[in-house]
């Protein structure tokens, strides 16, 4: 085991190398520049060479690359363009807040997410199974930006129990996010970015527990007698349960991308949001921090999944 | 004690009320923030023993909170506008001050960290007086102070020139020497008796900043914004808030509302809803369609006021069927200003004449006539110059109102027989397209950043930049803006701005669609607050009623 999450973490290294020369190329790719944007038709050619020179754009990009990686693996990552502040400091003002919503929103859409799909996986072809699964079609087919809007609209404007926007009351400041009126504002957010992961973890728990239910032991299980609920409990349930465990895993590392669209429309100080304005000002080094960001976190699950996995299973062995 | 508070209280002992409902009622009863400890204590609470009565005590003071759809990102003045608007509003005439400002809501000059200036007879060097005034850390305001805020601009050698700084060369470019005679007086030198000079320096990158914060914080002044205006930075929190409380030391006297809460909030419904809701006092911007609905509402209101913009075409010599001045004319009289008033600004419009905004000198309404919508003559040129069938794509923005403008404007120039597509870019692409000549057709608009026509016509239309976004090289209409930037006499120059806008319209390269107004949304009881010529925000004058 030790051995195996030893090798684990050493092919993470080079696989985060690779997301940063990637994200390096992309975002430089994807057209418009930086100083550009900064300027707009406001100043002359000779302004906008000037200040490309400046932001360090003139230089070839394994120059610029290289420049971003000796300092990357001393911790820094740089300057953003945007607000001229430390990129790690930055993200790590953010991250906090992103994390809260991700959370939340997994606690919100795991139970109800394996409810739904042990329920449809039990009574299947049955009228339950149908609407639960219209249901999660539903949930995987809304946009979340229009899903978070409508409900603000119905919880917020018409019925009043919620704020409409935010992270906080407004007096209050920011932090703590601890506290009642901080969990007022995460209510919508959280039930907005939970939809998706909701419906994705019912039809995998579905598939999962219907797979197990056809195998021979459960039918053996059936034919010495025992109740078909305390099969599905006792020993249906729990090895169903092993592939939805690296469901849960991967989705939380997908929730940051929806994030990017749910913190938008809330306006939650979360790093998805930060995540917009930097792309969209084409500051290269916000984006090469989030990113990294991302891959570190989406990899750090990863591990988690394959080693909760090993401690559900006994069947696996490293 | 008011009967209703002792009820209040007897009723929040028996368990009736959250602490927070309890606080609530109370201060809508009328008790102060201050008293409120006391009555928790009567409630049976220990005192101290909770944040929320300080939280409240905050909440009870003349706070405005302003929903904004930016994003703040660095309140350095001589970064603003760089990064979009919303450090503009945070910042511009409320923590920082220029030694001149705009009277709120005009365009007219008035003085600010400067009482008076003289002007020598030549016009090449001005002279400015400065008030006794102090910045938020204490620092006088000294004429070297205001010295070393301007040079921090124009020397790249200077430890505080920072990157990303964007109007020196609008602001200094005529500037040859600046000198502090003694602490309080500052003398600007020229190298031609340039009259934009006044009005530039009331620009929101010329806003005067502590050098001891400068020294202090260095790179991350940011951080630590410290200007002399009737505000002063609390706190930020990046993307969430950003905190300003009234100066008790401002020159001017303090302002009347306490504290400023400046949110961002990106989408425009979502903003207007928490206006509804009372979660805002402010947002800085209503969508033109949702006008109405707020003006018809007794509990809020709709400002506007001057705002300086020219949203226009940029049609591009440079790419064919362009290059025919006729095909350019055409698409001029092809166009329906009217109907782009109508539908997508539900009237907050002004049709467009000259490239100069309404309120600035050289605007003048007869040039409308110029190209009226006239689809039957635009057709006729079309045939002349044989350039019917070549298409043509229209670059636009895909934010905002841009994407709607842009097909209104397709389908005209498809109904006088030209072939064109659009292509909606998001801004960053969109401006280094145009910038590097690769558009044909580009939807923009021009947001002024100073309160003289100078700011449009020369940046605009000067060949050094015209060439490269429209193609257009006209050394006459060069040397007129160049001639009226030190024309004295404000009747002549705004003949020259009349005569060098006539010859553009006749070459015709620039398609002066309208000029759209703003419009922001507030509560009933908020008053003196305007829209600024530039899209700022100046809260000094704002009182909150009840």
């Amino acid at each position: 085991m030790v051995r195996y999450l030893a090798r684990r973490v050493l092919i993470f290294v080079p696989s985060l190398m690779l997301v940063s020369i990637l994200t390096f190329v992309m975002v430089r790719t994807a057209g418009g520049d930086p100083a550009s944007l900064k300027l707009g038709l406001h100043a002359s050619p000779e302004s906008l060479a000037r200040l490309r020179r400046e932001m360090g754009l003139t230089d070839p990009w394994p120059v610029q690359y290289g420049h971003w990686f000796a300092d990357a693996v001393r911790g820094d990552l740089g300057r953003s363009y945007l607000t001229g502040s430390r990129v790690t400091y930055e993200i790590l003002n953010r991250f906090p807040a992103t994390l809260e919503l991700a959370l939340a929103s997994m606690l919100i859409a795991v139970p109800l997410g394996i409810a739904v799909g042990t329920v449809s996986a039990v009574r299947p072809r049955t009228l339950v199974d149908h609407l639960s699964m219209l249901g999660g079609l539903f949930g995987i087919s809304i946009p979340t930006f229009w899903l978070g809007v409508m409900l603000i609209i119905v919880f917020a404007v018409w019925l009043g129990v919620v704020p409409v926007a935010g992270s906080n009351d407004v007096h209050m400041g920011v932090y703590p996010i601890t506290g009642w009126d901080a969990l007022r504002h995460l209510i919508l957010p959280a039930a907005t970015l939970a939809g998706w992961p909701m419906a994705i973890l019912a039809r995998h728990m579905r598939s999962s527990l219907l797979e197990v239910l056809h195998q021979d032991y459960a039918r053996t299980a059936r034919a010495k007698g025992l109740r078909f609920l305390r099969l599905v409990w006792r020993h249906a349930f729990p090895n169903a349960l092993i592939p939805v465990v690296t469901v849960i895993a991967l989705e939380t590392g997908y929730l940051l991308g929806g994030a990017v669209i749910t913190e938008t429309v809330f306006a939650w100080p979360g790093i998805g949001n930060l995540t917009i304005q930097a792309l969209a000002a084409r500051d290269y080094m916000l984006v090469q921090g989030t990113v990294l960001l991302f891959a570190v976190v989406f990899a750090v699950l990863n591990i988690i999944a394959d080693v909760t996995n090993a401690l559900l299973d006994p069947r696996i062995r490293y | 004690m008011d009967e209703r508070v002792g009820a209040l209280v007897m009723d929040f002992k028996a368990g009736r009320y959250t602490r927070r409902q309890f606080i609530r009622k109370a201060l809508g009863f009328g008790v102060g923030a201050a008293a409120l400890p006391a009555l928790f204590e009567m409630a049976g609470e220990r005192p101290g023993a909770s944040t929320w009565p300080a939280a409240e005590a905050a909440a009870a003071q003349r706070t405005l909170v302003a929903g904004i759809p930016e994003g703040i990102s660095n309140p350095d003045p001589v970064i603003l506008g760089a990064a979009g608007y919303g450090d503009i509003k945070v910042v511009h005439n409320n923590i920082n001050e220029g030694i001149v400002r705009f009277k709120t809501g005009t365009v007219s000059l008035e003085p600010s960290l400067a009482t008076s200036w003289d002007i020598s007879p030549d016009g090449l060097s001005y002279t400015f007086h400065l008030r006794p005034a102090a910045f938020h850390d204490g620092t006088p305001v000294t004429a070297q102070a205001v010295k070393l805020n301007y040079e921090r601009q124009i020397d790249d050698k200077n430890p505080y020139h920072f990157q990303g700084i964007t109007y020196t060369e609008i602001v200094f470019s005529n500037v040859s020497k600046i000198d502090a005679l003694d602490a309080t007086t500052l003398r600007i030198t020229q190298t031609r008796p340039a009259v934009t000079l006044l009005p530039n320096l009331a620009l929101f990158a010329e806003g005067i900043v502590s050098p001891t914060a400068l020294e202090k914080y260095g790179k991350d002044y940011a951080m630590h914004p410290t200007g002399s205006g009737p505000y002063k930075f609390e706190r930020w929190t990046k993307g969430v808030e950003f905190v300003v409380t009234a100066n008790d030391k401002y020159w001017g006297g303090r302002p009347s509302v306490d504290r400023v809460i400046w949110k961002t909030v990106a989408d425009n419904t979502v903003r207007l809803e928490q206006l509804r809701t009372g979660e805002l006092d402010l947002t800085t911007l209503l969508d033109f369609k949702d006008v109405p609905a707020v003006r018809g509402d007794k509990r809020f209101k709709v400002v506007s006021g001057t705002f300086l913009a020219t949203q226009y075409l940029l049609l591009n010599q440079h790419k064919p069927p362009l290059d025919k001045k006729e095909v350019r004319q055409a698409i001029q009289f092809a166009v329906n200003k009217a109907n782009i008033q109508k539908v997508t600004f539900y009237g907050s419009y002004t049709v467009g004449a000259g490239p100069v905004p309404p309120g600035l000198l050289g605007y003048d309404k007869s040039l409308e006539d110029v190209y009226p919508h006239t689809p039957a003559k635009a057709k006729a040129l079309l045939q002349q110059a044989g350039a019917g069938d070549v298409a043509i794509t229209l670059l636009h923005k895909t934010e905002g109102v841009w994407p709607e403008e842009a097909q209104l404007i397709q389908a005209d120039l498809q109904a006088i027989g030209l072939k064109v597509s659009l292509q909606g870019l998001e801004e960053a692409a969109f401006y280094s397209k145009i910038n590097a000549s690769e558009h044909q057709i580009a939807l923009n608009d021009w947001v002024m950043d100073t309160g003289d026509p100078d700011n449009i016509m020369y940046s605009v239309f000067s060949t050094k930049r015209a060439r490269q976004r429209m193609g257009y090289e006209n050394p006459e209409v060069d040397k007129l803006n160049t001639d009226a930037q030190v024309e004295r006499n404000p009747d002549k120059r705004r003949d020259l701005y009349l005569k060098a806008s006539r010859m553009i319209l006749a070459d015709a390269p620039f398609v002066t669609l309208g000029y759209p107004q703003r419009a922001m949304g507030a509560k009933a009881g908020v008053d003196g607050l305007l829209v600024g010529p530039l899209g700022d925000v100046v809260i000094r004058g704002v009182k909150i009623g009840s």
